[in-house]
């Protein structure tokens, strides 16, 4: 019975670990996603360099902060290349180019947003 | 390298801890499903030790569920036989008072042949010999021969006996083992005593010492790399 028990605190340790990380992933990514999404994208859009390069590193910074915990969950290649990814956007930034900030911004979001789908319980997962 | 070796330490732990929980039958592998949990436990381990791309923690939670999941099932197996049964198999008698289980070799899929080697394994080449034999759930056979062929026992020839009691050591590498000592029935003084008997004056002097069944001590001293046996 003793074996039960601690199997099952350790399980359920593990859950709730899970479910408060779920949470906090949840929220970060979805703030990432959201001002990717709309302010950066409009900005670019504009061209207004000044503003997007200034709202991208708050979502870059919110990032940085994200990852030191979310290497304990997800493989490290799909956190490198949401890096590149943000490195590339930053670059086409700085060169004021537009088309290519637009795509690579693109890939970026829908990276981000597969980090936070690929943990989902849904049966494409699953199976 | 030293983030492998990092991982390697706390996955060592981990299965450790995770085995030490388990419990001593998981690894005597008495039933295929703990044969399996076994190389499970293994390839889960190692695939976060090799590839440190991958998350520590999806290793962790694979090696904790599968845990909880044999522990589950081991409790379960005991409360219910018919669950036990469909988890584990059950036994399978192949020879039955002498006869061969044809029904059940086929369903096994075992031939003659395969039946005839496992006997000679068994130590019993003749099926002429064997009153019982039974397939366990883990694939062992159990060879139960006629009663002509069963060695001699006290009981046969109606011989008393005594109970005896369980060999235990008591000094090992010098060290000893208090315990044990009296539950042989020994004091510290008495053991001081018979050792001086044989010129042993520190504990460190004996490489081993062990009570018998009978109770008699057995000392093995160790001098110049040999070791040698005196019996109280």
């Amino acid at each position: 019975m003793r074996a039960f028990w601690t199997s099952l605190l350790c399980i359920v340790l593990l859950l709730a670990a899970w479910w408060f990380y779920a949470g906090y992933s949840d929220e970060k990514l979805h703030y990432c996603i959201g001002e990717l999404d709309n302010t950066v994208s409009s900005h670019i859009k504009n061209e207004d360099w000044e503003a997007a390069e200034q709202s991208f590193d708050d979502v870059k910074k919110s990032w940085d902060k994200y990852k030191t915990r979310a290497a304990f969950f997800f493989h490290t290649s799909a956190v490198n290349e949401i890096d590149y990814n943000m490195e590339r956007v930053n670059s086409f930034m700085d060169n004021q180019n537009k088309s290519e900030a637009m795509s690579e911004l693109a890939c970026l979001t829908k990276r981000l947003k597969c980090l936070g789908e690929n943990e989902k319980i849904t049966w494409g997962n699953v199976f | 390298m030293i983030i492998i070796m990092i991982r390697t330490v706390i996955l060592y732990v981990l299965v450790l801890f995770v085995v030490r929980i388990m419990g001593k039958s998981e690894l005597s592998k008495m039933s295929p499903f703990q044969l399996v949990v076994i190389f499970m436990l293994a390839e889960l381990a190692s695939i976060p030790i090799e590839a440190t791309g991958i998350s520590l923690i999806n290793g962790v939670t694979a090696i904790i569920t599968l845990l909880f999941l044999q522990v589950l099932l081991s409790m379960l197996s005991i409360k219910n036989e018919g669950f036990k049964n469909f988890i584990n198999g059950r036994p399978s008698v192949l020879i039955e008072k002498g006869e061969i289980n044809e029904k059940e070799l086929k369903e096994l899929r075992i031939s003659i042949g395969d039946l005839m080697e496992q006997l000679r394994l068994g130590n019993s080449p003749s099926i002429s010999d064997v009153e019982y034999a039974v397939m366990e759930s883990n694939g062992n056979l159990s060879i139960i021969p006629t009663p002509g062929k069963r060695p001699l026992t006290p009981d046969d020839i109606q011989l008393t006996t005594h109970p005896d009691d369980m060999p235990l050591v008591v000094i090992s590498d010098g060290i000893l083992y208090k315990e044990n000592l009296v539950k042989m029935g020994y004091t510290e003084k008495h053991l001081d005593k018979l050792l001086r008997a044989y010129n042993i004056e520190k504990y460190e002097n004996v490489f081993m010492a062990f009570c018998d069944a009978k109770r008699k001590l057995h000392i093995y001293m160790g001098e110049n790399g040999k070791v040698k046996e005196v019996t109280s």
